[in-house]
């Protein structure tokens, strides 16, 4: 019978493989358990956690030198200095620091109890490594710009000292975003996953796109993490939903649309974020423009490029409403960047103002001379396309909420999906639904400054041009105080936003189901700046067992 | 086949046929009603209404609503009406080719019947999914790619079967005597082949209409077809996808329904033409 | 010898015909609206302009396509296929690392499909027009247009989120160390898309089946072994099974190209770290380099499927004609 022989042959090739591919001989299994049963023996075994923050974090390199975990949530590596909740910066390697009258010498003075995970000391000669390092790679990391650093020394074991090339009051973010990793033992290849440094946590295990496995530090220097062990696992958001519902999971990042939902034993936090929703508004008229490489790209809008259509849209639309469709109410009505940054503009206005954009709308010359809901001016229709990148659901229904509530005003805003390298040629002439929030204000550089129009990816995409502006963020740039630059700032913004080229939405929260014994320390978590849902692990060494 | 299985079908010959025709004409109802009503559909029927977010499939709802409150009974029926006109225009482009080659093939043989065959070889030499994803990276994704992908692949097989038909009444006599009597090739083909292909190819067709269909859907549901804007079966089973684990099943049950049901008219639109044209031919 | 020549000349049209493959492969990529260098590096890149240059200079991205093709044939060839960009490591890792998961849920599905498809359709097939064959025929015909990822997630709806059984994704636990990790754990993690793959793939074979068993029942030969006093099973034993099976076989090998199409949809669908969800990553993230070392794996794996599917044909061949039985 040859089909059996052929149908056995095939079965134990079957098997062969599954066996093959499932490692972990017995052995090994127990090794592993009499491990376990004589740490038991020592102490109570405390439960470590598993968590789904999103995948972001999985997707880019853990290296500092290559811009890993730069936005103000490191959990392997410290920086100089850090975020505290109040947004604002404290020491962190660094216990001291000073900036010369002139602004061009940053002096640190470093912590001397600080060991690396390794068991060497943290000296002023990692800092200097460290900073070499991202100075002669500059193209390997576009997180940190040391563009400005003329050097960086040593003074003695824990006095570091930069000199820059001219006065840059953006430094100090930087020295918050860069951290410090090891002269001794670096290694640019295995940093990418398996960074060694000061903080609270070492990497065990990194399986790529799968999950990765981090242990308490005993190192470290701000108290031993009160959790042994948290497991951050990457899959989709679904699938970490369900994964929540069966119990496997302790803290799971969901969509504002699962906040509905419930699961037993967890309870859903929002977290407050500095990140913003916005709409960009181009504000040049449409016309085509050649770019350097002899591309032919279409740039603007005779919609959007009216000042009127940009402020009736601003003041008109009901946030609120818009959050309550598309986000099941979490979120807060934004106009401006949020209020929980030290820099932020405070100048708000109400919306639902829709009799007065109304108005605008007609002093302007767009009116329905068709009826059908939308106005027009000559043959111009009212209507502009928004883009929601990258399959982003949240940002599409955004996007879908305000066409509904934009509809009552009579503009037509048509919703769109592509993905991103799509979006790179259709920012300029169209809407885009934008995420920004970071500490550091040389964002606001990116948004509104002239001389970065169609030179970054994503800067300034809607093509605004002020001199007045300018001149303000040039202060705000070459201010010798942190005071003086945050007047500045406050005053590009207050400047900017009357021109109305963003439409700010809403300032998000990002909302986890969190198992109800496990305790967050909500109060020491920072102001999540924008990140996938990843920052909730700013403050992972306060995690604890109620 | 034995003697009273034979006796059998004569006497029900009749019936039989009037069966066949029977489920050709609900088969066509069905895929035509979809079609029209899909294109005539007032786009306010599937719009957006908050106040009716994830309601379950009710009277006046039968298949629920989704994320949006969109009514998703008529944004299926809509999307069903799209994947069928992407999927009917890109299998008729393909049987086009398909026609095309084989016939050639078959006629001029030699190293244009290689040359055909090669090209089979070589777009049956990698998974189809594949194919179709080079091809719509290729076109810039979106619904230009998807549709030109799935209408360029889709001809191998049906144009073996063309080049089989052709061939066999290539050897017959009254095509060799039309050639002897010094007839052109080229009219040859057109007086006295397409005709005789002509049955086969028409079921070719039919059968080529759920696979252009599915894979239309199935690259959308991966997230290379059809953007998020325009209903879709796919696009609607990768947004079901995302609500599923929170039990909101009608997302992706009757959608698919609707898709199963339409593919599997086609099937048996084609496959009863086919023992109607061809009464011998079995279900093979 | 025959069978030994014939082995060897479909193993060099093969070469050929992956030649072939790769080159259309690698014109549709190169053709596609996207930087070179970027689809080389991706839109997110902190290399280096000399890391850059080195890169264009050894895939040869700014010469003329038949040269960078010559390139790029010359690094696969040494087993270089480039650096993914969705993964940031080499793609022949990637590939082999996931190869392995897709490998076990291809092989037990299509094992599964093939011997359930098989006993079904004789069981069916010895008795045409039974309750049992109507049944058959019914299933068989739905599900033949039914498509995979639809299925999958109704089995999901059905077995992970409605009843709990199953889990919704991945092919290990989360939060286990991967010497923690038991066959069990694999196997209970397979279970929903391999169902899914197998239900996809078994009406072909179903129907197949099926038809070659009714045909050949009715055949002039059964007809004599009948009269020669032969019992049902023997029948079945000597004559279907023999003459059925391989044809069977032969085709469920050619199924390979579908089977890999289901396999990619279904790990989408299950979220498993396999090829088939590394090639959507892949073409989502205009991952050039993994998008040409995938489709260059498929198309060894479907000429792979036709050559055995041929050789099984090539061998066993004369025997179902000495047996009294042509194939068409």
């Amino acid at each position: 019978m040859e089909f059996k022989k052929v149908t056995a042959a095939l079965l134990s090739a079957a098997v062969l493989l599954g066996l093959a591919g499932c490692g972990a001989p017995k052995e090994q299994n127990q090794e592993l358990a009499t491990v376990q049963q004589e740490t038991q023996k020592q102490e109570p075994e405390v439960r470590g956690v598993t968590a789904y923050v999103g995948t972001s974090i999985f997707e880019d390199s853990l290296d500092p030198i290559k811009g890993g975990m730069s936005h103000g949530f490191p959990f392997i590596n410290n920086a100089l200095l850090r975020v505290n909740p109040d947004s604002k910066y404290v020491g962190d390697l660094a216990t001291d620091w000073a900036v010369s009258e002139d602004a061009r010498t940053y002096t640190y003075t470093l912590r001397q109890d600080v060991k690396f995970s390794d068991g060497s000391d943290f000296t002023a000669e990692d800092v200097v490594f460290t900073y070499e390092q991202v100075m002669e790679n500059p193209a390997n990391n576009e997180n940190v710009d040391l563009s400005r650093l003329e050097s960086v020394t040593a003074k003695d074991d824990y006095t570091v000292e930069f000199q820059l090339k001219e006065p840059y009051s953006p430094f100090l973010d930087t020295t918050a975003q860069l951290q410090i990793v090891p002269s001794d033992s670096y290694d640019s290849g295995k940093f990418d996953t398996m960074p060694i440094g000061t903080g609270a946590w070492k990497m065990v295990q990194y399986d790529h796109n799968q999950q990765m496995i981090l242990a308490a530090n005993e190192n470290c220097y701000y108290g031993v993490p009160k959790l042994p062990q948290v497991t951050l696992v990457y899959m989709d958001a679904d699938a970490a939903f369900a994964a929540a519902k069966s119990g496997q999971l302790d803290v799971v990042m969901v969509g504002t649309s699962y906040a509905d939902e419930q699961i037993p034993g967890m309870t859903l936090i929002p977290f407050e974020t500095m990140d913003v929703r916005q709409i960009s508004l181009t504000v040049q008229p449409k016309h085509t423009v050649t770019t350097e490489d002899g591309k032919q790209i279409t740039v603007g809008s005779d919609v959007t490029s009216d000042p009127a259509v940009r402020e009736a849209l601003s003041i008109g639309i009901d946030r609120q409403k818009i959050i309550d469709n598309a986000f099941n109410g979490i979120g807060r009505p934004a106009v401006n960047f949020t209020d929980n940054l030290v820099w932020a503009s405070t100048e708000e206005y109400p919306d639902g103002q829709v009799d007065k954009a109304k108005e605008l709308l007609e002093n302007a010359g767009w009116v329905d001379t068709d009826n059908d809901g939308i106005r027009e001016k000559g043959d111009i229709r009212c209507s502009y396309e928004v883009y929601s990148a990258g399959g982003d659901q949240d940002r599409y229904q955004l996007a879908s909420a305000l066409a509904e509530n934009a509809k009552e005003l009579g503009i037509e805003i048509i919703v769109k999906s592509a993905s991103w390298d799509e979006v790179t040629s259709l920012e300029y002439s169209a809407g885009v639904v934008w995420g920004w929030g970071q500490y550091s204000p040389t964002v606001l550089r990116s948004l509104f400054s002239e001389k970065l129009f169609m030179k970054g990816m994503f800067d300034n995409v809607v093509g605004y041009a002020n001199a007045e502006v300018e001149a303000q963020i040039d202060k705000a740039l070459a201010a010798s105080s942190q005071e003086e630059a945050t007047e500045a700032w406050k005053q590009v913004q207050k400047l900017a936003d009357a021109d109305y080229p963003y439409l700010y939405l809403v300032n998000i929260e990002h909302c986890y189901f969190v198992n109800d014994n496990l305790d967050m320390s909500p109060e020491t978590q920072v102001p999540h700046p924008h990140g996938h849902g990843t920052p909730v692990i700013c403050n992972m060494n306060d995690w604890n067992w109620k | 086949m034995n003697e009273n299985r034979r006796s059998l079908l004569e006497a029900r010959g009749i019936s039989r046929r009037a069966w066949i025709a029977f489920v050709i004409v609900c088969a066509s109802i069905y895929l035509i009603g979809v079609f029209i009503w899909g294109l005539l559909l007032n786009p306010e029927t599937y719009a957006v209404h908050y106040e009716n977010k994830f309601l379950a499939p009710s009277l006046a709802h039968p298949f629920g609503t989704d994320f949006m409150g969109r009514d998703m009974f008529y944004r299926s029926i809509k999307g069903l009406s799209t994947s069928l006109v992407i999927g009917v225009l890109a299998a008729i482009v393909s049987s086009f080719i398909a026609l095309f080659l084989g016939i050639v093939s078959a006629v001029f043989g030699g190293w244009v019947d290689k040359l055909v065959n090669l090209a089979i070889d070589l777009c049956m030499g990698l998974p189809h999914l594949v194919l179709l994803l080079l091809i719509s990276f290729m076109m810039g994704r979106g619904v230009k790619g998807i549709t030109i992908a799935v209408a360029v692949t889709h001809w191998p097989a049906l144009s073996r079967i063309v080049r089989a038909e052709v061939l066999q009444i290539r050897s017959s006599q009254y095509v060799q005597t039309a050639y002897r009597l010094g007839v052109s090739p080229w009219k040859v083909a057109v007086t006295h082949m397409i005709p005789h292909v002509l049955p086969a190819y028409f079921v070719g067709l039919m059968l080529l209409f759920p696979h252009a269909i599915m894979h239309e859907a199935a690259v959308t549901f991966l997230g290379f077809g059809l953007p998020a804007e325009m209903p879709s079966i796919g696009v609607i089973l990768s947004e079901a996808m995302k609500h599923i684990v929170t039990g909101k099943w009608w997302l992706a049950v009757f959608p698919g329904l609707l898709l199963l049901a339409a593919l599997m008219f086609f099937d048996a639109i084609g496959e009863n033409l086919k023992k109607l044209w061809n009464p011998s031919s079995g279900n093979e | 010898m025959r069978i030994g020549k014939q082995i060897l000349s479909e193993t060099l049209r093969g070469v050929l015909l992956i030649f072939g493959v790769s080159l259309i492969a690698f014109l549709l990529i190169t053709k596609a609206p996207i930087d070179p260098l970027v689809s080389y590096i991706g839109t997110n890149s902190t290399l280096t302009q000399e890391t850059k240059d080195e890169i264009i200079e050894y895939w040869g991205l700014n010469d003329p396509l038949p040269e960078r093709f010559v390139t790029w044939v010359n690094h696969a060839v040494h087993g270089d296929l480039g650096q993914s960009i969705t993964y940031k490591r080499p793609v022949i890792d990637v590939i082999r690392e996931r190869m392995v998961y897709s490998f076990v849920l291809m092989l037990l599905a299509w094992v599964l499909s093939g011997i359930l498809g098989f006993l079904i359709g004789v069981a069916a097939g010895m008795r045409p027009g039974g309750v049992f064959d109507r049944i058959t025929k019914v299933f068989c015909l739905v599900l033949k247009s039914a498509p995979t990822f639809w299925l999958g997630l109704i089995f999901l709806t059905v077995f992970a989120v409605q009843l709990g059984w199953f889990p919704l994704g991945m092919a290990v636990p989360m939060g286990k160390l991967a010497a923690d990790v038991t066959i069990w754990d694999r196997i209970y993690h397979l279970i929903l898309p391999v169902l899914t793959l197998t239900v996809v793939n078994i009406s072909e074979v179903v129907l197949y089946t099926r038809q070659k068993v009714t045909e050949i029942m009715g055949s002039d030969f059964i007809l004599y072994a009948r009269a020669r006093g032969e019992t049902r099973g023997q029948l079945v034993r000597r004559h279907v099974l023999r003459n059925v099976a391989l044809p069977a076989i032969t085709i469920h090998f050619a199924a390979f190209s579908e089977l890999f199409g289901g396999m990619a949809l279904a790990e989408n669908v299950f979220a498993y770290p396999g090829i088939g969800t590394a090639t959507t990553a892949a073409a989502v993230n205009a991952d050039v380099p993994l998008l040409l070392g995938i489709a260059l794996f498929s198309a060894i794996f479907v000429f792979v499927g036709n050559l055995l599917a041929n050789i099984l044909y090539g061998v066993f061949d004369p025997r179902i004609q000495e047996a009294g039985y042509e194939r068409k």
